[in-house]
């Protein structure tokens, strides 16, 4: 059990800064998602936290105890590496054996503990087996079970999903989620799938071009993004964008986009009306569109109309890609939608939960209410 | 329809050619190893100019001269120590040094490799007066270890691009893995480095081994006692100025090839599994 802190935390590649000054605190027993587009910086982060890689500045704090100069063995942290990094010419015994052995564990010892990891990762019958006689699931449990036999104070995962097929991949991330609940063991998981960090992470740090953009549980950074590249990034389909002008006409607030023109109440119009914004960027979730036809109208909704371009059925719901204008929509909608492509449908939108993006800095506007 | 006909007819031809070419090198690679067997099982001291592969009057005679009547114990086992120290040494330098090449960055480290494919661009008789110069220096001429020195600081640049090569294509991750399980440097390398390198080391090994035993215009000027020769040396000596025997020539060739092919055959796994190694995933 241990918190990790990271102080500003920066790696330098020669000329290339690749992590720049991160702060951030794990807290014990938190399972800590680092998701961000690839070359982002989170591995690089990853492996700064296990010792693989020297700090260029700032200082890692595992457990109270400052490790920049702790090798990596005297950290007390097992990873789990995107290739799995089993030992080829070991069976799944020995691989699981090996960080036991190298500490100089007693041999009993050793085998209780490798027969438990393999009774919790259901591998018993496979632990006389080479890793290249094993499927991509199999060695991944193994890679898994060689870090948990270890016992670690913190577990460090490098996208340890991407290299199995899409429903093998549900299923450990399931697993992987399971044995944390169990194991409680605080844990840094590095992905580039925020389908991973939202189900996986008890937090989440997005992080972008080498710097934490915004951390938090993952509901609150999915419904309250701080700017426009995590409002993007999280959420599948991701967010629509479209710029539009604020105008005012006998006391409301209308928005004029390109194609459409919404009225704005409430908190939104207010704030917009407080910081005298004029040009601005909009952004609305796919799940925040609805299908008019099959909407109650009332309070907080607007409907505007827009050309349907593809429609995707998913079964419990139908994704529909549209535009307005020169402004391109998908959302999500009930599958009794009678949207074709090539005709045109009316799209309801729920105002309240518009996000407004500073058109310069791209920092959201924050605002009160979000029912 | 005819057009169909006449392509498969030039196809045809082409094969029948392809063919024959392939019969004529295979004769013109056998034939020459054939007569070597025919000389050393027949009874002439000379050669003959009879075109027939087997021997006038077959005979052991030949084999049991060059296995009994000569030292051919002692030039066998000269050749075996200097091999067999030849690739051991010279494995042992070069894989470390590969390592070191291949995971390492220092300063000197694209010259070094650089510099030892230069060595690889002269030709090895243009070093044998400074060689000697130096093997007689060290007092060791006519001595095993100056051969064995020789032979392992010639084959050490090969071996060492040959080591790194194959080095560079096994996951850093593996290392870096057993660091963070608490494995140090030296313990990755004999536990998990060389084990999974074995066909690069046979490979290796079996280059060194056959370029020590095969060398012959050193090991001449090195060697001046009939006793300290190495089989090439001495072999060679059969059919010298004053005596031409090429029966105990060919009948020492063939034993002499022997301990090779019989190593071929131990390394072939490895050898083949060197080849396809890095186009398996995992």
């Amino acid at each position: 059990m241990a918190e990790v802190v990271l102080e500003n935390v920066t790696k330098k590649f020669g000329d290339v800064t690749v992590v720049k000054g991160i702060n951030l605190q794990i807290r014990d027993g938190e399972f800590m998602v680092l998701v961000g587009p690839s070359g982002c910086g989170k591995t690089t982060l990853l492996r700064l936290v296990a010792g693989l890689e020297e700090l260029s500045e700032g200082k890692i704090i595992i457990n109270g105890r400052v490790v920049n100069q702790v090798p990596p063995k005297d950290r007390d942290l097992a990873m789990v590496f995107q290739n799995y990094a089993l030992y080829p010419h070991m069976n799944v015994y020995d691989n699981m054996a090996f960080a036991l052995k190298m500490r100089k564990v007693p041999r009993a010892e050793i085998d209780s503990r490798v027969q438990e990891a393999a009774r919790i990762l259901g591998i018993e019958k496979l632990l006389e087996r080479k890793p290249k006689q094993l499927s991509g699931g199999q060695r991944q449990r193994v890679a898994l079970g060689r870090t948990i036999v270890r016992k670690p104070s913190v577990f460090l995962f490098d996208e340890p999903l991407s290299n199995l097929d899409a429903k093998l991949r549900g299923q450990m991330r399931a697993e992987i989620s399971k044995l944390h609940f169990q194991l409680k063991t605080t844990s840094i998981y590095v992905t580039h799938d925020q389908v991973e960090a939202m189900t996986m992470g008890s937090k989440i740090a997005i992080v972008n071009e080498g710097v934490i953009q915004q951390s938090g549980t993952p509901m609150d950074i999915y419904d309250t993004p701080v700017n426009k590249f995590v409002a993007g990034f999280i959420g599948s389909p991701p967010m629509n964008f479209f710029a539009a002008v604020v105008q005012e006409e006998n006391g409301q607030t209308f928005m004029q986009a390109e194609g459409f023109r919404l009225r704005l109440q409430g908190d939104l119009a207010n704030k917009i009306k407080v910081e005298g914004l004029k040009e601005t960027l909009f952004g609305i979730r796919p799940e925040n569109l609805h299908d008019a036809e099959f909407f109650k109208k009332g309070d907080g909704f607007e409907v505007f109309s827009v050309q349907v371009e593809v429609v995707e059925p998913m079964g419990a719901e139908t994704y529909v890609h549209a535009m307005a204008g020169k402004n391109r929509f998908v959302a999500r909608v009930t599958p009794k939608t009678r949207a074709r492509v090539g005709q045109a449908m009316q799209l309801a939108i729920e105002t309240v939960k518009i996000h407004v993006f500073d058109k310069q800095t791209m920092n959201a506007l924050r605002w009160e209410v979000q029912k | 329809m005819e057009k169909k006909n006449k392509r498969s007819f030039r196809e045809r031809v082409i094969g029948a050619l392809l063919q024959f070419f392939i019969l004529l090198f295979t004769i013109g690679t056998v034939y020459p190893v054939l007569w070597v067997f025919k000389i050393a099982f027949g009874s002439q001291k000379g050669l003959s100019l009879s075109l027939s592969l087997f021997p006038a009057q077959p005979t052991l005679e030949n084999f049991n001269h060059i296995l009994f009547e000569k030292p051919f114990f002692i030039w066998l086992l000269n050749s075996l120590i200097v091999a067999a120290a030849t690739s051991v040494i010279g494995i042992f330098l070069a894989a470390t040094a590969g390592y070191a090449f291949s995971r390492f960055r220092f300063p000197g480290r694209t010259a070094g490799l650089l510099s030892f494919l230069i060595t690889q661009m002269f030709p090895g008789t243009l070093m044998m007066i400074p060689l000697y110069l130096i093997v007689n220096w060290l007092g060791l001429l006519d001595n095993l270890a100056g051969l064995v020195l020789v032979y392992s600081t010639s084959a050490i640049p090969f071996s060492i691009w040959m080591l790194k090569g194959y080095f560079d294509t096994i996951p850093k991750e593996l290392e870096e893995s057993a660091l963070i399980d608490g494995a140090s440097r030296t313990l990755i390398f004999y536990k998990i480095i060389l084990p999974l390198a074995k066909p690069a080391l046979a490979v290796t090994a079996l280059f060194s081994f056959m370029t020590a035993w095969n060398e012959y215009i050193l090991a001449a000027t090195f060697m001046n006692r009939e006793l300290s020769y190495t089989l090439p040396v001495a072999l060679r000596n059969f059919v010298g100025q004053f005596a031409q025997d090429w029966g105990l020539f060919a009948a020492g060739a063939i034993l002499v090839s022997i301990p090779i092919v019989a190593l071929f055959f131990i390394l072939q796994k490895y050898l083949v599994s060197g080849l396809t190694a890095g186009s398996v995933k995992g």
